[in-house]
């Protein structure tokens, strides 16, 4: 078994968390931004020989983009459109290797938690934000050890 | 899971901000944990780690300890490296290892909002009290845990 949709998921949920603080407007065009850098990077971008280098790419950007959850007044501006496109990306080509369209299809709506973030803001519950960005920062570290060492677990096995 | 719940009621003992940062501790440094498992790095006794853990962190609630903040994170942070490292030497034979860690920490997570919600109840008449007996009855597990250990 390998990558599969729970990873593009958890990138999309760490944005999601990320764009908690950041206006509507803005946000709504980093989803436009996510989509379109995530269907250019799936076509254009060719995986075959880098599954394992994008898998850590993934995991990579799932940590740092989580840990933008705890900045103190979000992110804004630029950094934003590069968070959305930085996601984008590497939703494309780990789709592109292991998950296919659908991978995208379904993991894009977790970058919806935007919406239910900046909710539980509102109503001074930040807290929840900040654990639920902790544990995928955990995830991606666990994920990325996986990644880098040889165990059965993460080699095709005989479903595959 | 006695471990986590434990840290739960801790946090909600302690208040803000530890209610908020000992469930983020746990979980990233239960990730360290795995990760020095993972790599096949020497570790102290993890069982023996586990069952202190429970013991102390039972006794943290019955006495009510109020420690400082940096103190109840590295209690909190240590333990959690014994429970990550058990998961660490476990996740390499799992099937899907990505879902495993999502499902641990996850769990983990959840056990410790359990935890906090079991807290809550401090507010209300003999809340406290109760709080308290469960802490000494989780201690009283936990070395039982200890001494079986021990004497094996």
């Amino acid at each position: 078994m390998n990558a599969g949709f729970l990873p593009l998921a958890l990138l999309c949920a760490a944005l999601g968390l990320a764009l908690a603080k950041t206006p509507l407007k803005l946000s709504a065009m980093a989803i436009a931004l996510l989509i379109v850098a995530a269907l250019l990077s799936f076509a254009v971008v060719p995986t075959a020989q880098w599954e394992t280098p994008a898998m850590l790419g993934l995991w990579a950007s799932a940590a740092i983009t989580a840990l933008l959850a705890y900045l103190p007044r979000g992110i804004k501006g630029i950094w934003v459109l590069l968070a959305s496109a930085n996601t984008g990306f590497w939703l494309g080509v780990v789709a592109h290797s292991a998950g296919g369209e659908i991978g995208i299809a379904s993991a894009l709506p977790f970058a919806l938690l935007f919406m239910p973030a900046a909710w539980l803001l509102e109503k001074q519950l930040g807290a929840a934000v900040k654990i639920a960005a902790s544990w995928i920062v955990a995830v991606s570290i666990l994920a990325s050890m996986v990644a880098i060492s040889p165990v059965p677990g993460y080699a095709p096995d005989h479903m595959e | 899971m006695l471990a986590m719940i434990a840290v739960g009621i801790w946090g909600a003992f302690l208040g803000r901000p530890l209610l908020v940062i000992l469930p983020m501790v746990f979980p990233v440094m239960m990730t360290v944990g795995a990760a020095v498992a993972m790599l096949g790095m020497p570790f102290p006794p993890v069982e023996f780690g586990i069952a202190l853990s429970v013991v102390v962190l039972g006794l943290v609630i019955l006495t009510t300890t109020r420690a400082v903040p940096v103190v109840a994170c590295a209690i909190v942070g240590v333990f959690a490296l014994f429970h990550g490292y058990a998961h660490g030497v476990e996740l390499p034979a799992t099937a899907d290892p990505v879902g495993y860690s999502v499902g641990f920490v996850l769990a983990t997570g959840l056990l410790h909002l359990a935890g906090i919600g079991l807290g809550l109840f401090k507010a209300v008449r003999f809340g406290e009290f109760g709080l308290r007996a469960a802490g000494g009855a989780i201690a009283a597990v936990g070395a039982t845990y200890l001494v079986t250990g021990l004497l094996q």
